[in-house]
């Protein structure tokens, strides 16, 4: 892909996901509010698939679409539709709310700033680098220099755990 | 040996004579999105009256038989029929996510679509991770159908959508798990290395008894991914009307209609893709007059006479099954199909360590 297109697309996405952001905070509803947020988690697997992290967008979109979103969808089938809490809030929290917002995107545009970007990975312009799933699968479960047994065990007890936590609250008796 | 790759070669040769490189791409990106529309309406075509011929059989009627010689005009008639009904307008309705939802729901079928590999070179993208994006692509789908449910501003439609959420996030547990047996025994996620390994035995002979475990259990899960046949209670009739998309009307319940048969088809697909070869001819060992023969037949009929076998065998099973109640399907998944996947791959480490 040529440089001017790749950039366009990049352009798009990331036009496309801030619109969709906004809109997913706006959003008086509840669940049209949901739906942008899918949207918007689907455009960052879009990022990834730009990156060629095409394993990560997969993840992405399994992870965030096919679990977070609908475990969201199912909260709110299962809740009061008439939620009260979208009432125009003009105490303090709205003061507290902008001044971390204000804060937050000082720190990030600070380090954008700062930070000196070295193109390592060329990949956008030369195009099809997929990374090998073997790779991935090693690097994984590797016990060598950086490589990831440990975090991957630690997250799959932590995974056990939660599993255990919800047949518990599940039963109840 | 016919492959589709040379027909593919000689026109991005063709083209490359005529327009610059990045012209090329682009007619290509172009050319591939109308094959792959016009493929996935025609198919539906093709399985609509297939579908109706081969249930009725079943009960022993004749099924349509008045538009053309044997009825096979009849889909079409159908299509044109359902082009040209009104789309209703419904009060009430979030207008934006009732039309996203179909949107969604015929995407996701459709990029699942893409991805299988029709013949050598035919297919539209050839991911490293081809299967992953089969399990991962599929869940937009749900959301499109959790979507439709609840902006139809319907309790029918609500309760169909969420029997059908909690039917499709469950069977693709055991979908998913009986997939990765495949995996385990090609070592390989991209579909073109999982096709090319079955040259002389295809994978469901390959693994074993735990490959044909896993086959049964693809089969019956994807059928339940499917919403049909005794799994079809998210649109039971007799219960809930037609379930998540009881107030679309027109093409927009035509896309429904289109994204269901579709998905018939990409689960027998993916079936025929990783258990029975794909497009590999039947090849057997030592006997090389008999593989010269059997290359001789197109690939591409020897993987769609698979895909018809297979669904062949989900329509049989339709009309042989009642319907399971909701707390009898989410029991056959939790308590004996995942069970029996999870315990399938310890079984498939041990055959591929000891056998």
């Amino acid at each position: 892909m040529s440089s001017i297109v790749s950039f366009m697309v990049f352009v798009l996405l990331g036009v496309i996901s801030i619109i969709l952001s906004m809109l997913a905070v706006l959003s008086r509803n509840l669940f049209r509010s949901i739906t942008y947020l899918f949207l918007v988690l689907l455009c960052t697997a879009g990022f990834y698939l730009f990156l060629n992290y095409h394993f990560l967008a997969a993840i992405q979109i399994s992870v965030y679409v096919g679990g977070v979103v609908i475990l969201f969808i199912f909260a709110v089938f299962l809740t009061d539709s008439n939620v009260k809490a979208f009432k125009r809030n003009r105490s303090i929290k709205c003061i507290i709310a902008t001044v971390i917002t204000l804060s937050g995107v000082l720190v990030t545009s600070f380090a954008l700033l700062n930070h000196q970007f070295i193109y390592t990975n060329n990949c956008m312009i030369e195009g099809d680098m997929e990374i090998d799933m073997k790779l991935i699968g090693k690097y994984l479960i590797g016990v060598e220099k950086y490589q990831y047994f440990l975090p991957f065990e630690v997250l799959s007890l932590l995974l056990f755990v939660c599993i255990i936590g919800g047949i518990l609250i599940a039963k109840s008796e | 040996m016919f492959h589709f790759s040379i027909v593919l070669n000689c026109v991005d040769k063709f083209l490359h004579v005529y327009f610059t490189d990045s012209c090329v791409l682009f007619i290509d990106f172009f050319l591939v999105g109308i094959f792959i529309l016009v493929f996935y309406a025609v198919l539906a075509l093709v399985l609509i009256y297939l579908e109706r011929k081969i249930c009725a059989f079943f009960q022993c009627r004749l099924g349509p038989m008045r538009v053309g010689p044997f009825g096979i005009f009849q889909p079409v008639a159908d299509m044109i029929k359902i082009l040209l009904k009104e789309v209703i307008k419904i009060n009430g309705v979030d207008v934006f996510l009732f039309r996203l939802a179909i949107y969604l729901v015929i995407i996701a079928s459709m990029c699942t679509f893409g991805a299988i590999p029709f013949d050598r070179g035919l297919h539209v993208i050839d991911f490293n991770m081809g299967v992953f994006y089969f399990l991962s692509i599929s869940s937009i789908g749900v959301v499109g159908i959790l979507l439709a449910g609840w902006a139809s501003n319907n309790k029918y439609t609500i309760i169909g959508a969420m029997r059908s959420g909690a039917q499709l996030i469950s069977y693709e547990l055991s979908c998913g798990l009986s997939l990765m047996i495949i995996v385990i025994l090609s070592g390989s996620l991209k579909l073109s290395v999982i096709v090319e390994q079955q040259f002389y035995v295809w994978n469901i002979f390959r693994g074993g008894i735990p490959t044909i475990i896993a086959f049964i259990v693809y089969l019956i899960s994807g059928h339940a991914e499917t919403n049909r046949g005794p799994f079809d209670l998210p649109e039971a009739e007799s219960e809930l009307t037609a379930g998540y998309h009881t107030e679309y009307s027109g093409i927009q319940f035509g896309f429904f209609y289109l994204a269901e048969y579709l998905n018939m088809f990409i689960v027998a697909a993916i079936a025929s893709t990783l258990f029975l070869g794909g497009w590999m001819p039947l090849h057997i060992i030592g006997w090389d007059l008999f593989n010269e023969i059997m290359d001789h037949i197109p690939p591409i009929i020897w993987l769609f006479s698979k895909i018809f076998v297979c669904i062949f065998l989900a329509l049989w099973v339709r009309w042989t099954m009642p319907r399971l109640r909701i707390d009898q399907l989410l029991k056959l998944e939790w308590k004996i199909l995942m069970p029996i996947s999870l315990v399938n791959i310890l079984f498939m480490f041990f055959w591929m360590m000891y056998l």
